[in-house]
């Protein structure tokens, strides 16, 4: 059994997407968070270390995973038959770790950059612009419906919720090819039972 | 035969000593780079097929592409899992190896960033705060018995001690005991002196 802790309409919402997709035993525990507004607080019974949702815990062996690449990683490897990781000596499996290190490593602190508005330093970042890395991803996901190609995978619910949040705010560069890539992923029926489930 | 694209003195040198570490066949393939005080060259055109931004490292395994350190590392030690440097799918350990990669691109290295370009200096940033990361790193580094995970060498330790090392280096990190002792435990590694000596290509 998996149990994730959750706020609702947070960064942990799309794993309760993922454990629907992957078929796998799960149930949420809410949790509360402290807010960059300064309201809620970090729960006592949340196990993250800064208090913060997504993490999980892994009833098989009492283990935790916190970081979002790393709970896809490790639920895609612990659930296989779903089919949505490529495993351990399959043709995508490099594919599939650099786009969820590229998620945390790159593409996140990219666009946090634009939202500061701090102009991101060549050679001693490990990151982009968003300028940058937006050709990049528009040209991959114009040769196939999802990052890996024809196949759906654990970094497609990373990277479709964000962009499914950021649609609507300054940041986003209006791209066809992005929408229809967010609407692919978001009309799944994974996601229709995630969000039924998202207040606990 | 796996080919490792590096430039000396740069994010790509950890990955020669964790090829080290891993003791199979790779060549070094010299990419130039710009490095971070703006010396240097661009890689030609031609190297975006390998990594997207045309930066260090990336790898080609007999035509895998990977690239991010941790994605590289990660790839690695799963495909070749007989130098035992990262804990088998379903192992008890799995899941702190998972999160420690995941945690060393997606924290430790944007609010080290942050910091050092002076980005948090009128409070935290959207990464984090230096401080929950510094109390979350210098608590496992105190804690390696040896190891990160414990008795046994894995690819974190290349990502956190080449992370200690150098954010220390750097005056990023306060000095301490733990990540003093943690990286000279680390540099007495023969892998990571092969690795020092072949940085040049």
């Amino acid at each position: 059994m998996i149990t994730l802790y959750h706020r609702p309409r947070t960064r942990s919402s799309r794993f309760i997407w993922l454990l629907e997709e992957l078929g796998a035993p799960y149930e949420l525990k809410l949790v509360t968070t402290l807010t960059p507004d300064g309201s809620g607080a970090s729960d006592p019974a949340n196990p993250h270390p800064h208090g913060k949702v997504p993490a999980i815990k892994d009833s098989d062996d009492g283990t935790m995973v916190f970081e979002s690449p790393a709970i896809v990683l490790y639920l895609t490897d612990k659930f296989p038959t779903a089919g949505i990781g490529p495993a351990i000596g399959d043709k995508d499996r490099g594919a599939y770790l650099s786009w969820l290190a590229y998620y945390t490593g790159v593409f996140e602190p990219g666009f946090m950059s634009k939202f500061m508005n701090v102009e991101v330093p060549v050679g001693s970042a490990g990151w982009v612009s968003v300028e940058k890395m937006m050709p990049f991803i528009i040209e991959t996901l114009s040769r196939g419906p999802y990052l890996l190609g024809e196949k759906f995978s654990g970094a497609d619910v990373l990277f479709a919720t964000t962009f499914a949040l950021f649609a609507n705010t300054p940041v986003a560069q209006k791209s066809p090819v992005i929408e229809g890539y967010v609407k692919r992923a978001l009309d799944r029926p994974a996601y229709a039972r995630a969000q039924a489930r998202e207040d606990g | 035969m796996i080919t490792l694209y590096h430039a000396p003195r740069s994010r790509s040198s950890s990955m020669v000593w964790l090829l080290e570490e891993l003791g199979v066949p790779y060549r070094i393939e010299l990419v130039p780079i710009i490095y971070g005080n703006g010396e240097g060259t661009p890689a030609p055109e031609s190297y975006r097929a390998i990594h997207p931004h045309k930066k260090v490292p990336a790898i080609d395994d007999a035509g895998k592409i990977a690239f991010e350190c941790a994605g590289i590392a990660q790839y690695l030690c799963d495909a070749y899992p007989d130098a035992g440097l990262a804990p088998r799918i379903g192992a008890p350990e799995r899941a702190a190896y998972d999160t420690l990669l995941a945690y060393w691109a997606g924290v430790i290295n944007p609010i080290a960033t942050a910091r050092f370009r002076g980005w948090d200096k009128d409070g935290p940033t959207g990464f984090g705060t230096f401080e929950d990361m510094e109390a979350f790193l210098s608590a496992k580094v105190a804690a390696a018995s040896p190891f990160i995970l414990g008795a046994h060498f894995t690819a974190a330790d290349v990502l956190y001690g080449g992370a200690v090392e150098f954010f220390t280096g750097a005056g990023l990190l306060p000095k301490r005991d733990a990540y003093e002792a943690y990286a000279s435990r680390l540099n007495a590694r023969p892998a990571r002196q092969r690795a020092l000596e072949k940085d040049n290509g």
